[in-house]
């Protein structure tokens, strides 16, 4: 009897999956048409196959699955959210390999889960003669990434059931509006909106500096999406520091910024109730780590006496603190200037790529909600020591509205964090094992969990393979959350036992 | 034996004192080439970005990337660059390693006084890889015959 409702749940699980990796599949065509408009045939042919194998697999899972149950449960909905995340991870990544700028399949692999995660640590080679097919792909990976999968097949596909299950799997929790496809579509209208002015104002900085207009039009969009979806990937490998312009930055700075912000405030603030932003938990949280975090890489840098004056300092050290603790990546340095930081600003810029974005936004890490909860738990119960035993005291947050702090939310605030400290203990000790520097190997380690992408020089194509796959779970993981991984891995144990 | 050991070494510090450092050399060790004269060869990469009188031309070795400097007078002389359709031009340039630009927001760059000698890029020509076409005609035609049997015979109840 077990055996016949594992099966048909898994007829369920892999329905949906089926449908996800064809909305991926038609995503693909965007950039097997820009790879007809600027003549690269050969990226067009390889967009093709990647389509071609996307639908053969996603219709071939339809039709095997084509009586499958109508009813989905939470475990449903968090274990297609992981499982689809990783058929997609491995179909996704045939037009990188076949680009041949990935000295294995297992390095295009980790590209796309770095993109999908909006990590953007890369394995890729040779990018000074990628095409501009793949350079839309790769802008397009995180750009999707960011907004989810699934929350693009929610926003396009109709009929997908249980849809607000395996939105909450794919690490996202909030309803902007009644029904979770009309939120899927809210998440992608903001989007849409802030590519449109984003997109406007880098074409014109990219002209300013020097750009043709094809160029800076094409680099402001794939920069766009990158820094929007905090991401990190860039179209050059010596990422922002490409542009030598301190215009640019400023832009892919306040960009990356708000892409940090939960999507719920961004609706908020588009219906004219601007007062959430400083209201908000999370926006209090992010400024007092942002306060926090970038004293004590200050103190480190200044103590190394590694820039000559306070404007380099504020440049290169702030831009990298805000890039690590918005969990995008972009880089103003070289990997291996990051040697010369010092111990004291690796542990600042950790913290800050542990720490995150908000919840429901395009960023990593443990979050500025959760931080902020418990930091506002641990100081109303150190207060409540001094309180007379009979005071009722309520503590309260704002997220959109005043919330009761109750045990239940400490409790999953905390239970989170201490999976995402235990990941990265875990993964710390993987790669101490293979020898190297701890402060290097703590730094890499926070950057692929927490999906930031700074690198401290350990993820390079000859790195050991078990690194990569280490990095690509950590960093799938760290996207969803937990809880959708847990549901995926735990499912064969418990999935029969349920019922 | 001993003819042999002395030609090795003759030649180990023939290559340490002549050969040219590369552009991955001077990123990985900015401490040792700040502020040197030095002759450096790269391929340029993506656009010329011109800025004033001078311009910014991006380098690689193959390996890794740096900004040169040098005036747009020099730059001119750049006809390719490398993308996906073009080789980009081989520069061997003259100038000065600075490992933190006080001019450039602590950037790291080279900074261009000569062009020594420019080997022209050009366009590659890529062919279409035939099997991979005869692929494509495979694997799409099997997903054209699986949604055509979804569409008739397969349809879901949802």
């Amino acid at each position: 009897m077990s055996k016949k409702i594992v099966y048909s749940d898994l007829k369920l699980i892999n329905y949906h999956t089926a449908k996800i990796v064809e909305t991926m599949g038609w995503v693909m065509a965007i950039p097997l048409v820009t790879a007809l408009l600027f003549e690269e045939w050969n990226t067009a042919i390889d967009f093709g196959i990647g389509m071609a194998v996307s639908f053969a697999f996603g219709f071939a899972l339809e039709i095997l699955c084509r009586d499958h149950d109508e009813e989905m449960d939470w475990l449903h909905g968090m274990f297609i959210a992981a499982y689809a995340w990783l058929i997609l991870t491995v179909i996704d990544a045939i037009p990188g390999y076949l680009s041949g700028h990935y000295a294995s399949f297992l390095d295009a692999v980790f590209d796309v889960m770095s993109g999908f995660t909006t990590t953007g640590l890369v394995l890729i080679q040779r990018m000074y003669d990628l095409s501009i097919g793949m350079n839309m792909w790769r802008a397009l990976l995180t750009f999707i990434g960011g907004q989810g999968m699934i929350v693009l097949s929610l926003s396009f596909l109709i009929g997908m059931r249980g849809g607000y299950m395996m939105y909450m799997g794919e690490g996202k929790s909030e309803k902007l509006l009644p029904s979770v496809t009309k939120t899927a579509r809210a998440i992608w209208d903001i989007s849409m909106i802030y590519l449109g002015v984003g997109t406007l104002a880098l074409f014109i900085a990219g002209l300013a500096i020097g750009l043709k207009p094809v160029s800076a039009l094409l680099n402001g969009l794939w920069i766009f999406m990158s820094a929007w979806s905090t991401g990190g990937f860039a179209p050059h490998s010596q990422n922002i520091l490409y542009y030598h312009s301190m215009l640019y930055m400023l832009i892919t700075m306040v960009i990356f910024i708000i892409g940090s912000f939960n999507f719920a405030l961004h609706y908020a603030v588009m219906n004219k109730n601007r007062k959430e932003i400083y209201k908000n938990i999370e926006t209090q949280s992010f400024f007092i780590t942002v306060l926090i975090t970038f004293t004590i890489v200050a103190i480190g840098l200044v103590r190394n006496n590694v820039y000559p004056n306070a404007v380099i300092l504020f440049t290169k050290g702030f831009y990298q603190l805000i890039s690590a603790h918005t969990t995008t990546g972009f880089m103003n340095i070289y990997p291996s200037q990051f040697g010369s930081w010092g111990t004291l600003a690796m542990v600042g810029i950790t913290i800050a790529m542990l720490i995150g974005g908000s919840t429901s936004s395009t960023a990593g890490g443990i979050k500025g909600m959760r931080i902020g909860i418990i930091a506002k738990s641990f100081v109303f119960e150190t207060k409540k020591l001094f309180m007379s035993p009979k005071t009722v005291k309520i503590q309260k947050f704002h997220n959109q509205e005043d919330i009761d702090l109750n045990n239940e939310i400490v409790k999953n605030a905390m239970v989170i964090t201490m999976m995402y400290i235990l990941s990265f203990v875990v993964g710390l000790i993987i790669t101490l094992i293979y020898k190297y520097p701890i402060e290097k190997a703590a730094f890499e380690v926070a950057s692929a969990l927490g999906n930031v992408g700074l690198t401290s020089g350990i993820t390079v194509p000859s790195m050991p393979d078990v690194l990569k796959v280490l990095y690509i779970i950590l960093m799938w993981v760290g996207r969803l959350e937990f809880m959708a991984v847990i549901a995926f891995v735990a499912y064969p144990f418990i999935g029969a036992k349920r019922r | 034996m001993k003819h042999f050991v002395l030609f090795t070494f003759i030649m180990l510090f023939a290559s340490i004192t002549f050969a040219l450092p590369t552009i991955s050399d001077m990123i990985n060790n900015p401490d040792i080439y700040n502020g040197k004269f030095l002759t450096v060869q790269g391929q340029a990469v993506g656009s010329v970005m011109k800025r004033g009188n001078y311009a910014w031309v991006n380098m690689t070795d193959g390996s890794q990337t740096l900004g040169f400097w040098m005036p747009y007078s020099l730059a001119k002389e750049i006809k390719y660059t490398a993308s996906y359709d073009f080789k980009g031009d081989l520069l061997t340039v003259e100038g000065t390693f600075v490992a933190m630009s006080l001019e450039h927001d602590g950037d790291m760059e080279f900074d261009v006084s000569k062009i020594v000698k420019i080997i022209p890029g050009g366009k590659i020509s890529h062919e279409i890889n035939s099997g991979r076409v005869i692929f494509l005609i495979v694997i799409a035609s099997l997903a054209f015959v699986l949604w055509i049997l979804k569409r008739k015979f397969f349809t879901s109840k949802s």
